[in-house]
């Protein structure tokens, strides 16, 4: 195949087979620091997968790297593919911080992370349905109801409502970590409002441009069908006798961090993007206002937290759900995604129990395993950790994002006593787990390339049948020896190639 | 089209448009108040803030401050910056509505002029920004009609301009001939081109300035887009067409409201309005207030009961 010349088309990296001398250079600083190596076996093997790659960086002086680099990011900024950052006397848009490499994994290795989602998600599904109805885990002394009944996320107003298909978690993103043996295990589910499918879709697009010719050469399976998919997924929970729905997706506004995801997501459906004031409960249905008149709504795919959605029932004060809306829901007129209440499964405590949850529904040995997980409201444990805080991480249990999070080997003395004192205080919402050093992937940074720590979030999607698209997310922790890597928190982004068999 | 959105759009033409009325006024004062003056500068500074800035503040005007006042003031309601920072609020709601082109457009024209911080006495500084803005607004309906689908949103975004205009030209017609007794050559000049209107006048009346003419033209010709005839014209088949696309069925009143306002330029000749022109112009303003709100109460917040009636 032939490629045009570099000169005329920058944003594209010109693949020979020739070194030049500049190209090894790159690769010169990169270290394996005991951590899984997503790229290397050893510094002299790079794994099969990665060769394609590897042999692409042997040939790369920095400089074309760094222009491809400036080229990415010029694309992201000009697409307005930005977040908000909080602080300061106003929100500023940020470009996503994104790095240029891909992250590789290979047909076998997805195999295995498919069939453990869609069997841990199954599980979790059937786990939410038992808890609002007649609760049978918890008779059986599976999981202890103290521990699901105090659940900042529980929703007591769910017992006993029926949702559409049984179907809870419609979007879900989980988020696996490759531990030093090379095995793929789950750090956290994400079943209330997952965000960053947009940066998946959207950074695809980009390296298609970026390298097209090494894009061909691995046999990357496509990700482009995300929008229909979800679409299609959001149609098949609407109330019956409503063969042509009306699904909107509900944004708290243009000044969440995650507005332009949503703005996104509805251009990419073809669905309206409405906010809380654009909604009118009468008679149990919802309706959207329109200039010609009222719609009617059958299918809410909300990005925003349960509190909010309906000052009738949740946060009096809210102003960004619709008066009624939860009885409208109560009624079956009009089906939420993702349910409300969905919080009690993926509370980091709860997380502990899964293993046992899918063994009690299913049957079956859990395919992705979990982190291993202490819980503090246990005294013994809680002593245990509460000596070492130095060794352990520690979470809250009803957080997201990064928030609310001590990392025992990179804290101070003054830190680890703060969080003793907070753990003694609620033991019930910390769990500590021990420090795992993610696997680490290559990555460019200023100038040269060096290993960084990544996780991934794949996508679930459950309606119909549950599809995940061979793809997700994968985090990077941009500051050298970090291993925290949400956005809010210094991380960025790489796009993920699932490779065809 | 969502009621929200509709309002969003209609209300980031109207303060584009009021942002670009401002700037071709202090354009032209600002070049009125460079040459010596028969009458004081303070006058013509209080023309130009009684045609911008409505209210109890525009009586007294320091003429160091009134520059910018009316282009940079953070405080107040009615400068250029307010307006500007007003219409991309507007657009930042709707993103996903209007073009990327539009939405460009507008956020660098925002950035140019909010970023160099205007202080007052800087003068040069503010007419800088004037400029801007009056060049980018020319730019921004181009990409507007160029970009956009010419749909219900297109019209609720022409709707907005064409009633900011109209309303804007008779509140600047009713300052230059009835509130101001002494206009001469030059204040004539300066009131077309406020209007963009000198070299069309020039074509079509000589450049002999008859206050009279200036009113016909501005008021009654049909075919130049800065008069209000042609305003009122553009604000009835953009109402036509929203009625016609949103299959409302309670647009009754927004006929009549645009049909009467309509006849006011249609059927008149300027010698009749002339005898009682504060009367008529204010009557103009009256309407389209009165439209204004019909439009609002029809599509973007009707009662919930009327809304199951229909």
């Amino acid at each position: 195949m032939r490629y045009p010349c570099g000169d005329r088309a920058p944003t594209m990296i010109i693949e020979t087979s020739a070194a030049s001398a500049g190209g090894a250079e790159g690769l010169r600083h990169y270290f394996l620091n005991g951590a899984y190596d997503e790229m290397f076996r050893s510094l002299d093997h790079p794994r099969k997968q990665y060769r394609p790659l590897h042999n692409l960086l042997l040939n790369l002086g920095p400089d074309e790297l760094r222009r491809s680099k400036h080229e990415a990011d010029q694309s992201f900024f000009n697409q307005g593919i930005t977040f908000t950052v909080y602080g300061g006397d106003k929100g500023t848009e940020r470009i996503f911080p994104h790095d240029l490499l891909p992250r590789i994994i290979t047909a076998a290795e997805w195999e295995k992370i498919e069939r453990g989602l869609t069997q841990r998600i199954t599980a979790l599904n059937l786990f939410l349905r038992d808890v609002y109805h007649e609760a049978k885990i918890i008779a059986d002394g599976v999981v202890p109801g103290s521990i699901i009944y105090t659940c900042k996320h529980y929703r007591r107003e769910m017992r006993g409502i029926k949702v559409p298909r049984d179907v809870y978690v419609t979007v879900v993103g989980t988020d696996l970590i490759r531990n030093p043996e090379g095995n793929f295990v789950v750090l956290e589910d994400n079943l209330r409002v997952p965000s960053g499918v947009s940066y998946m879709l959207t950074s695809r697009k980009v390296m298609k441009q970026i390298f097209p010719g090494l894009f061909q050469k691995c046999r990357v399976r496509p990700i482009e069908q995300y929008s229909q998919a979800l679409l299609s997924t959001l149609r098949s929970l609407a109330p019956e006798g409503r063969p042509e729905p009306t699904v909107v997706l509900l944004t708290p506004g243009a000044y969440n961090s995650a507005y332009f995801e949503h703005t996104y997501l509805a251009r990419q459906m073809g669905i309206e993007l409405v906010e809380g004031r654009d909604l009118v409960v009468h008679d149990n249905i919802v309706y959207m206002r329109t200039t010609f008149g009222l719609q009617r709504v059958d299918v809410i795919y909300r990005r925003i937290d349960d509190d909010y959605l309906d000052p009738l029932v949740f946060e009096s004060g809210s102003a960004l759900g619709a008066v009624g809306l939860f009885n409208a829901y109560r009624a079956g007129n009009v089906a939420f995604a993702n349910a409300l209440g969905t919080g009690v499964a993926d509370d980091k405590a709860i997380y502990a129990y899964v293993p046992q949850i899918i063994r009690y529904y299913l049957d079956e040995d859990p395919i992705l395993e979990n982190v291993e997980t202490l819980l503090l409201s246990d005294p013994s444990q809680r002593a245990h950790v509460c000596e070492r805080l130095d060794q352990y991480v520690v979470k809250a249990v009803g957080e997201s994002g990064g928030y609310g999070m001590l990392i025992g080997p990179h804290s101070t003395e003054e830190e680890r006593i703060q969080f003793r004192q907070r753990i003694q205080a609620q033991p019930r919402n910390y769990i500590a787990q021990p420090v795992i050093n993610l696997s680490t992937a290559p990555c460019f940074v200023d100038g040269t390339i060096e290993p960084r720590h990544v996780d991934l979030r794949p996508y679930v999607l459950y309606g119909e049948k549950i599809v995940i698209v061979p793809g997700g997310l994968t985090r990077v922790a941009l500051r050298k020896g970090s291993l925290v890597v949400n956005s809010s928190q210094g991380g960025g982004s790489k796009d993920t190639w699932v490779l065809q068999n | 089209m969502l009621s929200r959105v509709a309002d969003s759009l209609y209300w980031m033409s109207r303060y584009f448009e009021r942002a670009d009325n401002a700037a071709r006024v202090l354009e032209a004062t600002y070049g009125l108040i460079l040459n010596p003056a028969k009458f004081s500068t303070e006058e013509r500074w209080y023309r130009a803030v009684s045609s911008l800035a409505p209210g109890p503040a525009s009586g007294d005007v320091d003429p160091q401050r009134a520059l910018f006042l009316l282009v940079a003031d953070p405080e107040g309601a009615f400068s250029i910056v307010k307006c500007i920072s007003g219409a991309r609020e507007n657009a930042r709601q709707v993103r996903e509505e209007i073009s990327s082109e539009m939405w460009e457009h507008l956020n660098r024209l925002f950035h140019a002029v909010t970023g160099p911080n205007l202080q007052p006495g800087d003068d040069a500084g503010a007419m800088r920004a004037v400029r801007l803005v009056r060049e980018g607004s020319y730019r921004f309906k181009g990409v507007t009609d160029a970009t956009m689908s010419h749909d219900e949103g297109w019209h609720f975004i022409q709707l907005g301009k064409y009633i900011e205009r109209a309303s804007n030209l008779c509140v600047l017609l009713d300052a230059y001939f009835v509130v101001d007794k002494h206009a001469d050559d030059l204040d004539w000049v300066g009131l077309l081109s406020s209007c963009a209107a000198f070299e069309a006048y020039c074509k079509a009346c000589t450049a002999e300035l008859r206050p009279d003419r200036i009113a016909d033209f501005l008021l009654l010709k049909p075919e130049f887009p800065y008069s209000v005839r042609y305003s009122l014209d553009q604000m009835h088949h953009a109402l036509t067409s929203i009625s016609t696309l949103s299959l409302s069925r309670r647009t009754e009143k927004i006929e009549r409201l645009i049909g009467r306002l309509r006849s006011m330029v249609a059927y008149v000749q300027v010698s009749e309005v002339m005898r009682g022109l504060h009367k008529y112009l204010a009557g103009i303003i009256e309407q389209c207030r009165d439209l204004h709100a019909a439009v609002h109460e029809v599509y973007i917040e009707y009662p919930i009961d009327v809304a199951f009636e229909s």
